[in-house]
């Protein structure tokens, strides 16, 4: 018997997306928003969620579920994707690692007052994102000081319901991921 | 570095590959075709030196892996329009549209599986 070929074209990860797919479902039955924050090292991942839970205080609960370390983006079951990107990085990082552009749905600008003292274009860096991913909305903050931060819960609040829609706020929850790499 | 991601994604993709097989009346995989979209966030080096890993177990047996590059295309949901995303500018080239669906280039897949079926051999 001769060997026989076989085509078609099958994403490999099929299973893994839909395991992602159940867990996000699961949790947005229970009413819980899941965010991904992904960045490089040092961006303000940790800094960004204990200002937002300063700023719930114990109006809702914020999860850390914990840190991946990654080449690129992971589908981990998470309902939004923000990328962070600190002014001290560098306007040019969403034309250097697109997948992490393109993948996410906010770009939360971090360490803005620091902005005097480097070469970094938030407008450059912005419009660069927004060719790679049209519809990425931009934000601005400083955790330490606590400035961008209402917008930034705003803007999860205002995501959660267009995601969970009419789902009761139970839980009253928000689990983060943090995962730090190349990006 | 990241070593561990390449190495569950060669499995992935191996036992795809051993799916097809056996939905296809079973025997020996002898090669793998595999595609990696230019934006799977995948090194092919990687993948490789990860599926040389498992073939080192025993595993794969004398399966050959052959990669190949996806590049990015998408179609246009303004005027239906298809075309290759150059340079990670995801907006239509013709009319500037920014409705685009990616059609391919943003998963690692499995293009073609050679098989020698079950009691087969030279």
């Amino acid at each position: 018997m001769s060997a026989k070929t076989v085509s078609g074209g099958r994403d490999v990860l099929v299973e893994r997306r839909a395991a992602a797919e159940r867990f996000r479902a699961t949790q947005a039955r229970r009413g819980t928003l899941v965010v991904q924050l992904i960045s490089a090292p040092e961006a303000g991942k940790t800094a960004l969620l204990e200002a937002a839970a300063r700023y719930w205080d114990s109006s809702r609960r914020l999860e850390d579920v914990g840190n991946l370390v990654g080449p690129a983006p992971h589908d981990v079951g998470q309902h939004l994707r923000a990328v962070l990107l600190s002014v001290t990085e560098g306007d040019d990082k969403p034309d250097k690692y697109p997948k992490a552009f393109r993948s996410s749905d906010v770009l939360v600008l971090t360490k803005l007052d620091l902005l005097p003292h480097v070469p970094f274009s938030v407008e450059a860096a912005a419009a660069d994102a927004r060719r790679i991913r049209p519809d990425l909305e931009v934000l601005s903050v400083n955790a330490l000081a606590g400035a961008g931060i209402a917008a930034w819960c705003a803007y999860l609040a205002r995501r959660r319901q267009e995601i969970l829609g009419a789902v009761p706020d139970t839980s009253r929850e928000v689990r983060v991921f943090l995962r730090q790499g190349r990006v | 570095m990241s070593a561990v991601h390449e190495l569950s994604l060669a499995q992935a993709v191996w036992e795809q590959a051993e799916r097809v097989c056996r939905q296809h009346g079973g025997g020996r995989v002898v090669t793998l075709r595999v595609g990696v979209g230019d934006l799977s966030g995948v090194e092919p080096d990687l993948l490789r030196s990860a599926f040389d890993l498992l073939v080192e177990t025993g595993r794969t047996g004398a399966a050959r892996l052959e990669l190949e590059r996806s590049p990015l295309e998408a179609r246009c949901e303004s005027w239906s329009a298809t075309f290759p995303v150059e340079r990670f500018q995801f907006i239509c080239p013709e009319c500037g549209g920014p409705r685009l669906t990616v059609l391919q280039g943003e998963h690692v897949t499995l293009q073609q599986v050679t098989l020698e079926p079950a009691g087969g051999g030279t």
